[in-house]
């Protein structure tokens, strides 16, 4: 026995009452792994001695369902054999617990990967779509300043032919033509399309193109072989079929008021 | 003797030869069957156990269920509480029988260890307290083996022997043991419930153990040189 296991010696019967803690019982329990054959037996003989104090209590039956209830659970359990009965079979079937958990974990994962790719996938273009919007914003926003920036502008509002609607837009007219920028104006109807005019003094309505709106009801067009400004009268709006027509067809769903002179 | 083992005796005497084959009707044969069971040894029934006998359980329930049950109330104190700990700790030897060594220690042993770590575990619960007890030993309650002097000893001689082993502990010491075995104590615990210094509490436990392993080896011994 050496200077260790003489040390050792005074804690078998704490550790085989359960009570030894801390660095005291990591001690034992580090050198019991090495199975030293002085202390082994030591404890064994300590553990055997505790068994006294179970043995010391007064002794009595248990009532009678206990043992029913527990045959009950082992005649349930015993429709599968005892886990030793064959260990191959619930290695097999523990193999198979655990491929099964790998195969499940694994398609999760997979599962939870598509998921957030295609998630990522909609965030960018989402995010793509907020910077084509803010883009063609700009965009917009630039044209409308270098018309503004002309001399001889001059700015047309236009309004809904009728008063509970909500549509409208503006012209801006100068040397280098007219752009209508379009709000709250739904898209048109399949197969039709806006069509601008411009009015002149004698009432003969010129087209000025067609356009369509954005799925906000927005629309920026630059209107192309107008007359003369001095010789308009004012601008209108037609929903007209598709390609536009060289008259309009329907009346007016916005227009602006007369034209003032410059 | 039973009256089936009396028969299969006239009958053996009668024909001289073996009893399989003479008792092949369903409910003969299987008390024929119970009654060898009933003299097999714990570690016998513990191998029926693992080739998927179910009355082994039984056997072995008559025979140390009064133990179990009688500690776990001793720690518990309320009696539907024992009643599901032996259960229990019935239960899962049906359900461990394979892993149990026999070269290790004896089925008693193992029965009042997991009993012990179960009733604990719930004592601990109750009051909120960390449990002491690791897994470890729970896991594998007998980690190294006890001999199997105990079973050796008659139950009724056993309990002379043990009642007069622990009586032989002076009262401080036995108090001390009591409180660690029984409710789970740590010696922390102790030292706070007796108002002693810790030290004092480990001195006793160690003076404790010792005075018993003298008092059991002794007891044991002239129990032994008697048979």
């Amino acid at each position: 026995m050496n200077h260790e296991c003489e040390e050792l010696k005074e804690l078998y019967g704490p550790y085989a009452l359960g009570v030894l803690s801390g660095p005291e019982r990591e001690q034992l329990e580090n050198h019991l792994r090495v199975d030293c054959l002085n202390c082994r037996p030591g404890v064994r003989t300590a553990i055997n001695d505790t068994l006294a104090l179970a043995l010391a209590v007064p002794q009595q039956e248990p009532p009678a369902r206990v043992k029913e209830e527990l045959l009950q659970r082992v005649r349930l359990a015993s429709s599968t054999a005892p886990e030793a009965a064959n260990p191959w079979k619930w290695l097999a079937i523990a193999a198979m617990i655990a491929l099964v958990a790998v195969m499940t974990g694994g398609i999760r994962r997979i599962s939870h990967l598509r998921e957030e790719v295609y998630n990522q996938r909609r965030a960018n273009a989402e995010l793509q779509r907020m910077v084509d919007t803010q883009q063609q914003s700009m965009a917009q926003q630039q044209k409308a300043i270098a018309y503004l920036r002309e001399s001889d502008v001059v700015l047309i509002p236009l309004k809904a032919t009728s008063r509970d609607l909500r549509y409208g837009a503006s012209a801006i007219w100068g040397k280098q033509g007219l752009l209508l920028m379009v709000k709250n104006l739904p898209a048109p109807p399949q197969n039709k399309t806006y069509q601008l005019w411009a009015i002149t003094k004698d009432n003969k309505p010129i087209s000025a193109g067609i356009f369509k709106t954005d799925p906000n009801g927005e629309a920026m067009y630059e209107a192309s072989s107008l007359p003369a400004r001095s010789e308009t009268k004012l601008l209108a709006v037609t929903l007209e079929p598709d390609g536009g027509r060289p008259e309009p067809t329907l009346p007016p769903i916005m227009a602006s008021p007369p034209i003032s002179a410059p | 003797m039973s009256i089936t083992a009396l028969y299969a005796t006239l009958l053996t005497a009668k024909t001289g030869g073996p009893l399989v084959g003479i008792f092949h009707l369903g409910s003969t044969r299987m008390d024929l069957q119970t009654d060898k069971l009933s003299s097999s040894t714990d570690m016998e029934l513990v191998a029926s156990m693992k080739s998927g006998d179910s009355r082994a359980v039984s056997t072995l329930y008559e025979r140390h269920a009064r133990v179990v049950y009688s500690l776990a109330l001793r720690i518990l104190q309320i009696s539907t509480d024992a009643e599901e700990v032996t259960q229990d700790t019935f239960f899962q030897m049906w359900q461990q029988a394979g892993r149990i060594d026999q070269n290790r220690g004896s089925v008693l042993a193992w029965l009042v260890m997991v009993a012990r770590s179960r009733a604990i575990d719930r004592l601990r619960s109750r009051r909120k307290f960390r449990v002491e007890i690791s897994d470890e030993r729970l896991d594998n309650p007998n980690p190294f083996g006890i001999p199997s002097a105990w079973e050796e000893i008659e139950s009724g001689e056993r309990a002379g022997i043990v009642e007069r082993a622990l009586r032989e502990i002076p009262a401080e010491q036995r108090e001390v043991l009591e409180l660690a075995y029984y409710e789970g104590m740590s010696q922390a615990e102790i030292a706070e419930r007796v108002k002693q210094p810790i030290g004092t509490i480990k001195t006793r436990v160690r003076l404790g153990m010792k005075k018993l392993r003298q008092s059991l080896a002794a007891l044991v011994g002239d129990y032994e040189s008697r048979m």
